[in-house]
């Protein structure tokens, strides 16, 4: 039961994540209105890949190992670029925010409810067809009794507990803490899942350099133990890491955080040089 | 755009590419993994598409890999917790192919070889 709790939790954390930052970005601009949006881009994900998982467990049809590894690298570089997106949409949203809190459903906010729940239906989907595979096999295995079923639900309902709480954490702060924070995670989580895309598309061998590992401490740190699984679970670590996943991660993570925490340009300042250290714009001010 | 209309885009490039990926194979290899051995029902399979099942029946959570001879990954089911069976389809060519199961997904594991003829 322990065994298919924490694979549950590993699997819909990340997701879950995702979505609680997204559902607390629309309840604090304002666009409560537009939630369903995010939750048909959930439900969706989730029956989509249910039904997906259950054609592949129940039929003798099963998936090409490197078609499925080609089809979940690209799904999650998909997501990443969807969720880096949506972070600097945020990022710009809150800035207007900010400086008219009464005019907030406009155009702009509609807009980024269909890119929001685009995005939920991407993140929860990218997720939801290894969760399927994982979990109709569990359903299917009579004889090891209700309790490895019973851990798998109770696993991905304690994902569910984590965004809820990470929610409810987050709307408590205020506007310009609340968007640093969540942009700060969304960015360390897709970081993530952009090394773990490259990762499918070495297995899928489309992309070299699976064997190069920049280290292997799959001898010491095991992804079936509870650390394993939380830091496979909200940053894709893998214990494997090849010389091509760190690069990509590094080059991801470490410039995106520069742009998105950069000083806000504001209309009345004069713009800020590109080759300006950030240590004099700030003592200038 | 409304949130339907733009749902349905990539809704239907999914729908798409996970019914292309499923496929069918006549040749069915079935591996069991305990905690001590990797063994399965076959030794030989003919080249083309063979479908790998895996059962796991050892106490951890389970994974198998298929190599080739070169020591390339070919095939890999993942996350496979006691008790569950999950497949996968491999084009495999002629030659020796390493079928191997780490219970725990830890450490080497236990291998069995596949043995793949032209006929």
């Amino acid at each position: 039961m322990l065994q298919t709790l924490l694979t549950g939790l590993r699997e819909g954390l990340e997701a879950s994540l995702v979505v609680s930052i997204l559902i607390a970005y629309l309840v604090k601009s304002g666009a409560r209105d537009r939630l369903p949006a995010v939750w048909i881009g959930v439900t969706a994900a989730v029956l989509l890949s249910l039904a997906f998982g259950a054609v592949l467990t129940f039929t003798s049809n099963s998936m090409a190992f490197r078609a499925q590894e080609a089809f979940g690298g690209t799904l999650s570089i998909v997501a990443v670029g969807f969720v880096t997106w949506m972070v600097f949409w945020m990022r710009s949203q809150s800035h207007r925010l900010k400086g008219d809190l009464h005019h907030r459903m406009d155009d702009a906010v509609a807009m980024g409810a269909t890119a929001v729940a685009v995005t939920a239906f991407i993140s929860v989907g990218r997720e939801g067809l290894e969760t399927a595979l994982f979990l109709w096999p569990t359903f299917q295995a009579t004889g090891s009794g209700v309790g490895p079923v019973a851990g798998a639900l109770l696993g991905l309902a304690a994902a569910v507990v984590i965004g809820w709480l990470f929610y409810r954490g987050s709307v408590r702060l205020n506007l310009a803490k609340f968007f640093r924070y969540t942009g700060v995670a969304l960015i360390v989580i897709a970081a993530g899942v952009l090394a773990y895309g490259v990762h499918d598309l070495q297995e899928a061998d489309l992309v070299p350099g699976l064997h190069a590992l920049a280290w292997d401490v799959s001898s010491s740190v095991s992804t079936t133990s509870w650390y394993g699984t939380v830091l496979k679970g909200v940053f894709n670590f893998n214990p494997k890491t090849s010389w091509l996943e760190l690069a990509v991660y590094l080059c991801f993570v470490v410039p995106t955080m520069i742009l998105f925490l950069r000083p806000v340009r504001r209309p009345t300042t004069p713009p800020i040089a590109a080759d300006t250290p950030m240590v004099e714009t700030q003592g200038a001010r | 755009m409304n949130p339907r209309r733009a749902l349905s885009i990539p809704l239907l490039i999914l729908s798409i590419m996970v019914v292309g990926c499923a496929q069918k194979s006549d040749q069915i290899v079935a591996v069991t993994g305990t905690d001590k051995a990797c063994t399965a029902d076959v030794a030989r399979a003919t080249a083309g598409k063979v479908t790998i099942t895996f059962t796991n029946t050892a106490s951890e959570v389970s994974e198998i890999y298929i190599f080739d001879k070169d020591g390339q990954i070919v095939g890999e089911i993942e996350d496979v917790t006691t008790g569950t069976t999950r497949s996968l389809t491999a084009d495999l060519k002629t030659g020796d192919y390493e079928l191997r199961c780490k219970p725990g997904m830890i450490g080497d594991g236990f291998s069995t070889t596949l043995s793949v003829s032209a006929t």
